[in-house]
């Protein structure tokens, strides 16, 4: 058992080392072998531990629902699907101010529901909805910032990356926590929907109202229009088989995401994406699980460093030292996933802080379902906040506009970072918002 | 030299990438014709879970050589923007000296695992499905050690020819 000193000086080197640019599974894998082997005393029992989690840690079935679900998004992304739902969620919203940025938000919530990544949803509206917006003279920051807010939503609307992540680590059921975003995001969605169209109402110049051709680019053809249906239909019922077959508790998530695939896979076939595109969704699926896979065996490591060196108690008497109202300690956790977003992505943040966080938020009696969303909603703030809001920068990344700074983006993400905020109060006051689906199945 | 020598950690690389893709479709596969059988058939695949399970380990470590040539690893890039080129020389060369530690010392870690694995025929799962335990192991050690091979490269690119380049990647949008 290490002593306060231990705790201190591995936080320390753990955030030093992270904000030196080293990848956090090489932070988090050495310095848990050299805790370990500072606290046992040898490196041979380190080094048998070190073995022991690389074997064991992702050994399991449930693992695959990383890969497998990322495969499934890459196959819809490359299918046009976005794009399909845009252009309907678009033309049924012919009377709403502010309709491109509404179907922006209504696009990122469908496609949300079959994808993981808040990145994918990122780049792909970026070049979707951004040049229509400009066309109809949207002020950039207000285009920019709803598209980049509203890439959130893929990220609490499960299949997510996050919510995987969150269950694993805090050991809770996957299945549980997919059926307990599906509500919260649609609250989320209602949230960005209100605040554009107030916006819009009060300011319609930002939102283009001045531009009259509108017309002029949205005479299609019967045929593309028939090919979006069929996109969109696709895609209802990928949802409604993958989310509804695990809310009924027919498929473990697991399977789920293996039956997802298959599906996705014929309906890029059907849709017309090349082999050569498939190709390249498959490759994208390694290049993006692999590193969270061992982030995942790291972290295992960590997590036993952490009980054996008495961290966990220490960081908890320190938080509960400063006050032991419930909502005073999630305040703290909420700036510290706040401040770390800053740095680091979503993934790693879980993985460093949850071990500790979980135990705790339980103690002072919050629900781990509700835990678990109000943390992915705190962290996906952070996406959006500067100086390195990973959403912020794939939306920059996806666009050509030299107008369209950084800081532009940035502006134009304030109010959807403030929203994600509130999202966060109402469900530490509400938590029925997240445990209430879950509660049912 | 050190260039040949590159080019060909990169093809070993690839070779593994796409080894490892091939057999997440398989997962994908195989896990879909599970349900099926499960649901219509009422006849699971026995040993499923555990075919899984390896699997995905397989998976992840033949990816890993790859992701390290192309700095996959998710890091914080606050400090590398905000240095020069030859702060990021340094930069570079030091934090992949870490990642050629680590990797050195989960192949050393596992290696004993491994020979014993094969020394006395290890299996593992349950009663009714068995599966030995050396392929598994022996990738771990492989790969960690094609990792730990591919982080010296680009220390050794960095500090003799001060290129911090990444591999591009072959897969692009």
């Amino acid at each position: 058992m290490g002593g306060p000193e231990f705790a201190i000086a591995i936080i320390l080197i753990l955030i030093g080392l992270i904000l030196c640019s080293v990848p956090v599974v090489i932070a988090l894998g050495l310095c848990s072998f050299f805790g370990l082997a500072y606290l046992t005393g040898s490196l041979q029992v380190a080094g048998s531990l070190l073995a022991n989690t690389t074997y064991e840690a992702i050994r399991d079935y449930v693992f695959a629902v990383i890969p497998l679900f990322v495969l499934m998004g890459e196959f819809i992304s490359r299918s046009g699907a976005a794009g399909d739902l845009y252009s309907i969620i678009n033309r049924s919203l012919k009377r709403l101010p502010g309709r491109l940025a509404l179907a922006t938000v209504g696009g990122n919530a469908v496609f949300g529901a079959v994808t993981g990544v808040s990145i994918a949803s990122a780049a792909a509206f970026s070049r979707i909805a951004y040049p229509q917006m400009l066309r109809h003279n949207y002020d950039k920051s207000v285009a920019l910032g709803s598209i980049a807010g509203s890439a959130s939503l893929g990220m609490l609307i499960p299949p997510s990356v996050l919510l995987i992540v969150w269950g694993v680590i805090a050991e809770q059921s996957i299945g549980r926590l997919f059926v307990a975003g599906v509500l919260p995001g649609i609250v989320l969605s209602a949230m960005f929907f209100v605040f554009i169209v107030a916006y819009a109402t009060l300011r319609p110049a930002a939102f283009g109202a001045s531009s009259h051709q509108v017309s002029a680019d949205e005479i299609e053809d019967a045929s593309e229009r028939r090919r979006e249906i069929w996109g969109g239909l696709g895609v209802a019922i990928l949802i409604l088989v993958v989310l509804g077959g695990i809310w009924l508790g027919a498929f473990t998530p697991t399977e789920a995401a293996g039956v997802g695939v298959l599906f996705a896979l014929v309906l890029a076939l059907f849709k017309g994406v090349s082999l050569k595109g498939l190709g390249e969704a498959v490759l994208e699926t390694g290049r993006i699980s692999a590193p969270l896979l061992f982030l995942l065996i790291t972290a295992q490591m960590y997590s036993r460093l952490l009980a054996l060196g008495g961290i966990v108690t220490f960081i908890q008497d320190l938080f509960l030292s400063a006050g032991d109202s419930p909502l005073m300690v999630l305040g703290i956790m909420v700036l510290v996933w706040f401040f770390l977003g800053m740095f680091i992505d979503s993934v790693s943040i879980i993985l460093l802080t949850v071990p500790i966080f979980g135990p705790l938020a339980a103690s002072i009696g919050y629900d781990p379902i509700a835990f678990a969303i109000i943390g992915i909603v705190a962290i996906e703030a952070g996406l959006l906040t500067p100086p390195l809001g990973l959403c912020v920068y794939t939306v920059k990344g996806a666009i050509t506009d030299p107008d369209a700074t950084l800081a532009t983006i940035f502006r134009g993400s304030i109010p959807y970072w403030i929203i994600l905020l509130l999202l966060v109060a109402l469900i530490a006051f509400v938590p029925g918002v997240a445990t209430w689906l879950p509660s049912l199945m | 030299m050190l260039y040949t020598v590159d080019r060909l950690a990169s093809f070993v690389s690839q070779i593994l990438k796409y080894v490892a893709s091939v057999l997440l479709i398989l997962v994908a596969i195989l896990i879909t014709v599970d349900v099926v059988m499960r649901f219509i058939l009422n006849m699971p695949i026995i040993g499923i879970a555990e075919i899984v399970a390896n699997g995905i380990v397989v998976i992840a470590f033949l990816q890993l050589g790859y992701a390290v040539r192309i700095g996959g690893m998710l890091r914080s890039e606050l400090l590398p923007t905000r240095l020069g080129p030859r702060g990021r020389v340094v930069l570079e060369a030091v934090v992949s000296s870490l990642g050629l530690l680590l990797f050195a010392l989960i192949a050393w870690a596992s290696w004993e695992p491994m020979m014993r694995a094969i020394a006395v025929h290890e299996f593992e799962g349950h009663a009714a499905f068995q599966v030995p335990t050396w392929p598994l192991k022996s990738v771990i050690v492989v790969c960690s050690i094609l990792a730990a091979f591919n982080y010296l490269l680009i220390v050794l690119r960095a500090v003799l020819h001060g290129d911090v380049s990444v591999e591009r990647e072959a897969a692009s949008h």
